[in-house]
Formats: structure tokens, C-alpha cells, sequence
């Protein structure tokens, strides 16, 4: 019963971040590579304000504090979209597609590095750990908590597909898939480029500084290792696997490609050196996207399903093609044209 | 008549080789202005320049007495320019409604916190706009593929979708760059309808064309450009028996002395 709440748990999470990925890059046609630095700015910022000051020696950690979890959590998710806004301000604004996904890749590096290295911000390569419960001293079991983390990242999850699926249907989430398919013309209609990818920049970091913050209060602990720049290779492959563009894609692709790869390792011999396995789910990962790429580029829930117009509109659509004729070719409505007519 | 548009002396280069060389004209309001030219004439490098994706060297435009010479695309926009493409460009993956709808502004549901939380505040905007925009692309005879994704238009329905577009936008000047190139001829009778009347309504509609049947049915007024540079201005009779014009089209160099050189490599 653990196991099938604990991957739901998980899946929640992920589905969270990978639904605000899909903001940035399925929307507005960022590619974020660093997507996962945000969420690891979420879980340390989150952790560290509800830790405490730190008593133990040879641990050491800015912002000590003992603030209300929901305080916590929101704070960082607002850390990680400050974040995004200060680094979209210096990288994405002025570069585009292949560039911006060196430099994000970059930017994923070094992150990394500085809080491995650098013990005073986040204890360097121990992390912090010994995270409180949300729930207090209240004596719950592992199963208990983790039905309770459930029941907070699903309703998060909620808010964020909601979100993303209010967006879709705006004119916003239009002018973003404009942008997304050509700037040239968006500008040429007077358009300013910029201003909406960093909203939906700031909106995608804010989700994933959610995640992470639920996440460190689940797991209570996170240090560098939980957050190798490789993860945002993960959730990038779920997004396209599900549908990038698509938020029930981007929630697909999480649960399918997360889960899959966390009980992958349950079901492969072992084999070699036990590192191996680590990289055999990289492995499956990187065929599974090739075959979806080729077989399925636009993933298994493309875009183009969720049809703004909705049923009404599917209507309409078979009605005209019935109505369609042959003899019914001709543009030119005053004159009907007199091509094959004897 | 007034003059809607002031073009003094502008000159472009690319790199080193000069597309349009101090070029000047004037395009009265409400007129449909043709413009011709040889291939490299500078007639499209010009049509950048008022839409404001290149920048002249120099030179200044007036449009509707604001100097736009300095506006990039999206303030060009803004101040009632409005163009098509060359080679027609769409938004591949959206419906062509959404193409159509988009080109409106200012649109209030575009502001990312209304859009998120304010839907009551767009919602009457969004539905008049599509209506229009299917008003439009009935108009253009398009109603067929109102749904369908912009990407699988063939290319005479893309122009049309194109003008259907930029007809959404609302302009005071239509920059329209070659639109019925590769087009049926069906089509383009039905595009030079169009084009007469959208200019009865008052917009100035400034036109790159080859076809000069076409251009005959819809131009009040013909500018001939060669070598970046304004050869001949009129109606499109008085431009035809123009020497110089004959001389550019049919590739003759004009001759004149001083230019030995020149005849000797031709």
C-alpha cells in the first residue's frame, strides 16, 4: 500500500514540475535545461526556513528558520521565480533556441557546482537533512505522512493543470503559441516578444519551486545528489514523451517516464558494477525518446487535441465537411466558375 | 488627397551591395500604389524597411506625420503598418482562426494576469473577434478551413489567409508583398477584388506585383524601381511606354556616355 502511495506521491511532484516545464517550453518554446535548479532552489529554501537555526556543528545553512510549512513552500516557490526572472533577464531575452539551451545547460552546471561546493549556503555535498514533518510532533506513520503529502501535491497538481489550461485558452496562451511558432510575425503585428515568455518563465519556476518544496518536506532531506543536472534532462524527455504543449501530456509524460524510470531499476538483473543501472535508465530513456520522436513526434497526446473550440467546434468542422463539394472548389464566391461545366 | 506616407531619400545596403538607393516617393491616402521593378530592384528590401524590420541607412519615413524611420516591426505595427510576406508566412501549428485572431490588438485577454484571472474581462472581446475573423475568411473564401491547421493550407489559400490577417490588425497602410505570386488565377481575380475593396474603405495599400493584369485591375498608381533607385512614377499606361522602364524590364542597358565600361562586359 506504501509503494503505490509513494509512487503516487512522486508522480504528483513530478507531474507538478513537468507541467510548469511545459509553460516554459511547450507554451513559449523555451528550452530550459536547468529546469530542475529551480526546483532544487524550491527545496533548499523551503527546507532551510522550516529547519530551524542549525545546533548541530560542522552544519551550516543561510535563512534558519522555524516558519509555517504553507509560508515555507511559498517562499520557495517566489525564490525559484526570482531566480528564473533574474536569469531569463540575462540569457533568454537575448538568445534563442540551440544558444539558449547551451547556456541553460550552463547555468544547470553551475548552480550545481556552487551548492556543492559552497558549505555556508547549503551545507555543501551533505545537503541539509532531518527536515520537520508538516504535520509537527502529531505521531503519524510513514504511510499516514505520505497520504497526507498526497493529498497537498495533488491539490497543488490541480491548481497548476487548471492554471496551465486557462492559459491555453487565452489570448495570451495564443499570442505564446505565436510566439512559439514564429516571433518574426508576432512582432510584425505588433507583438512585444519578451515581456510574455518571462511571464510564463517566472509562472514555470514558481511551479517548480513548488515541487521541490513539497518534495523536501516528503523526502526530508535533499542535498546535491538529489538534483545532478541530469534530472532536467528527465523531465524534459517526459514532457516531449507526453505531449510537450499538451498539460494532460506533460502529466502523462511525468507519471509514465518518472515512474518508469524509478521502477526500471526493479525489474532489470544487475549486472557489472552496480553504477551501471543509473546509467541503464538514462539508456532506456534516450531510445524511448528517439522512438517517440520518430513514431510520434508530436508525443502521445499532441497539442493539437486540445481543441480551443472544444466539441462545438468538431462540429461545426464535420458539419463543413459535409456540406463540402466537389463543384465547390472555386474561391470566387459572386462568380461560380465555369470550369467543368459544359 | 493627403500624403499618407513620405518616403525621403532612404538608402539600404546589405553588407556592401546597395538594395535601395535614395529612394524617394510619396503615397497619397487611399490609393492602391503598385510597385514594379526588376528582380533586385530593391522593391521588397523597401516593403522591410516601412514595415520597419530593416533599418534604413539613411533617409527618413513619414507615416500619418510621425517619423517612423527609427520604429522596429512590432511600433511599426502599432502605428497602423501592417504587412504580408513575401513567401507567405503562417503559424504552422495553430488553426487558421487562431492565425486570423491573433493579429488584432490590442486585445485585453493578452495580459498574462487577466488572461489567468480575470476571464469575465476578455470574454466578450474574444467572441467579437471571432466572429469577425470568421467574417473575414468567409469574405476571402476561406470558410472551409476555419479549423484546420495553418500548416496544411495550400499556398494560394495562405496569401488569402495572409490579407485575412492582416486585415484583422486594423491597418491605415497595407504593405501586400507580391500576393498573388504562385497563386491560381481564379484566386488572384479574387484577391484583386478584394484588394479594390479594402481600399474603397480607406486604407492605402502599397503592393509589390509582376502580373500586370493584376496590377492593371487594381493599381490607381504605379512606382518603378531599378537598382534601388525610383525610375519612373504614373499611371500604369504612361509607365509602359516608358523607355527607361522598357530598357529595365528587358534588361538593355540605357546608354549613355561614360558608361563604356559597362557595354563592354554586356
Amino acid at each position: 500500500m506504501f509503494f503505490i502511495t509513494d509512487l503516487l506521491v512522486l508522480g504528483a511532484i513530478n507531474g507538478i514540475m513537468v507541467v510548469g516545464l511545459n509553460l516554459q517550453y511547450g507554451y513559449s518554446g523555451l528550452l530550459n535545461f536547468a529546469f530542475y535548479t529551480y526546483v532544487a532552489v524550491g527545496a533548499y529554501i523551503a527546507g532551510v526556513t522550516t529547519l530551524g537555526p542549525s545546533h548541530t556543528p560542522g552544519v551550516t545553512y543561510i535563512f534558519g528558520a522555524n516558519l509555517p510549512w504553507p509560508v515555507a513552500l511559498l517562499l520557495g516557490g517566489v525564490a525559484a521565480a526570482i531566480l528564473g526572472a533574474v536569469i531569463f533577464s540575462f540569457t533568454v531575452r537575448r538568445l534563442r533556441s540551440d544558444y539558449l539551451a547551451i547556456v541553460t545547460v550552463a547555468t544547470a552546471f553551475i548552480f550545481w557546482n556552487i551548492i556543492n561546493s559552497d558549505v555556508s549556503l547549503f551545507n555543501g555535498a551533505n545537503g541539509i537533512f532531518n527536515v520537520p514533518y508538516i504535520t509537527g510532533n502529531a505521531d503519524l506513520s510513514t504511510e499516514q505522512y505520505s497520504l497526507i503529502i498526497l493529498a497537498l501535491a495533488g491539490t497543488i497538481l490541480a491548481g497548476c493543470v487548471w492554471l496551465s489550461r486557462r492559459i491555453f485558452r487565452s489570448p495570451f496562451g495564443r499570442l505564446l503559441r505565436s510566439i512559439r511558432e514564429d516571433e518574426d510575425i508576432a512582432a510584425a503585428f505588433g507583438r512585444s516578444i519578451w515581456p510574455s515568455q518571462l511571464w510564463m518563465y517566472i509562472v514555470g519556476c514558481f511551479m517548480g519551486g513548488l515541487a521541490g518544496g513539497i518534495f523536501v518536506f516528503y523526502i526530508t532531506a535533499w542535498s546535491p545528489s538529489a538534483f545532478l543536472p541530469l534530472e532536467s534532462f528527465f523531465l524534459l524527455a517526459a514532457l516531449i514523451i507526453g505531449g510537450s504543449g499538451n498539460y494532460w501530456g506533460a502529466l502523462l509524460g511525468a507519471f509514465i517516464v518518472i515512474e518508469g524510470l524509478n521502477e526500471l531499476s526493479r525489474y532489470t538483473p544487475t549486472f557489472g558494477r552496480p553504477e551501471l543501472a543509473g546509467s541503464f535508465r538514462a539508456l532506456v530513456i534516450g531510445v524511448v525518446l528517439i522512438l517517440i520522436l520518430r513514431f510520434r513526434p508530436e508525443g502521445l497526446l499532441p497539442e493539437r487535441w486540445l481543441n480551443w473550440y472544444g466539441r462545438k467546434a468538431r462540429k461545426a468542422r464535420e458539419a463543413a465537411a459535409a456540406r463540402w463539394r466537389p463543384a465547390n472548389w472555386t474561391p470566387h464566391r459572386e462568380e461560380p466558375s465555369k470550369v467543368g461545366k459544359p | 488627397m493627403s500624403e499618407v506616407v513620405d518616403i525621403k531619400e532612404v538608402s539600404f545596403a546589405y553588407g556592401g551591395a546597395l538594395a535601395v538607393d535614395k529612394c524617394s516617393f510619396t503615397i497619397e491616402s487611399g490609393q492602391v500604389t503598385g510597385l514594379i521593378g526588376p528582380n533586385g530592384a530593391g522593391k521588397s528590401t523597401l516593403i522591410e524597411i516601412l514595415a520597419g524590420r530593416l533599418r534604413p541607412r539613411s533617409g527618413t519615413i513619414i507615416f500619418d506625420g510621425i517619423d517612423v524611420t527609427s520604429y522596429g516591426p512590432a511600433k511599426c505595427a502599432r502605428v497602423g503598418i501592417v504587412r504580408t510576406f513575401q513567401n507567405a508566412r503562417v503559424f504552422q501549428r495553430l488553426p487558421v482562426i487562431e492565425n486570423v485572431m491573433i493579429a488584432a490588438r490590442p486585445q485585453s485577454g493578452e495580459n498574462a494576469l487577466q488572461a489567468m484571472f480575470a476571464q469575465r474581462r476578455w470574454r466578450a472581446q474574444e467572441a467579437a473577434l471571432r466572429r469577425e475573423a470568421v467574417e473575414l475568411l468567409e469574405w476571402l473564401g476561406l470558410e472551409q478551413h476555419i479549423h484546420q491547421r495553418a500548416g496544411t493550407l495550400s499556398g494560394g489559400q495562405r496569401r488569402l489567409m495572409e490579407m485575412a490577417r492582416a486585415l484583422m490588425a486594423h491597418p491605415k497602410l497595407l504593405l501586400l508583398d507580391e500576393p498573388t505570386a504562385g497563386v491560381f488565377p481564379e484566386t488572384s481575380r479574387l484577391i484583386a477584388t478584394r484588394v479594390r475593396e479594402i481600399a474603397e474603405q480607406g486604407v492605402t495599400i502599397l503592393l509589390i506585383a509582376h502580373n500586370m493584369g493584376f496590377l492593371s485591375s487594381v493599381a490607381d498608381d504605379v512606382v518603378v524601381m531599378a537598382e534601388g533607385k525610383v525610375l519612373v512614377r504614373g499611371s500604369l499606361e504612361t509607365v509602359r511606354a516608358h523607355d527607361e522602364v522598357i530598357a529595365a524590364y528587358l534588361g538593355a542597358t540605357v546608354t549613355q556616355s561614360g558608361e563604356g565600361a559597362g557595354n563592354a562586359r554586356a
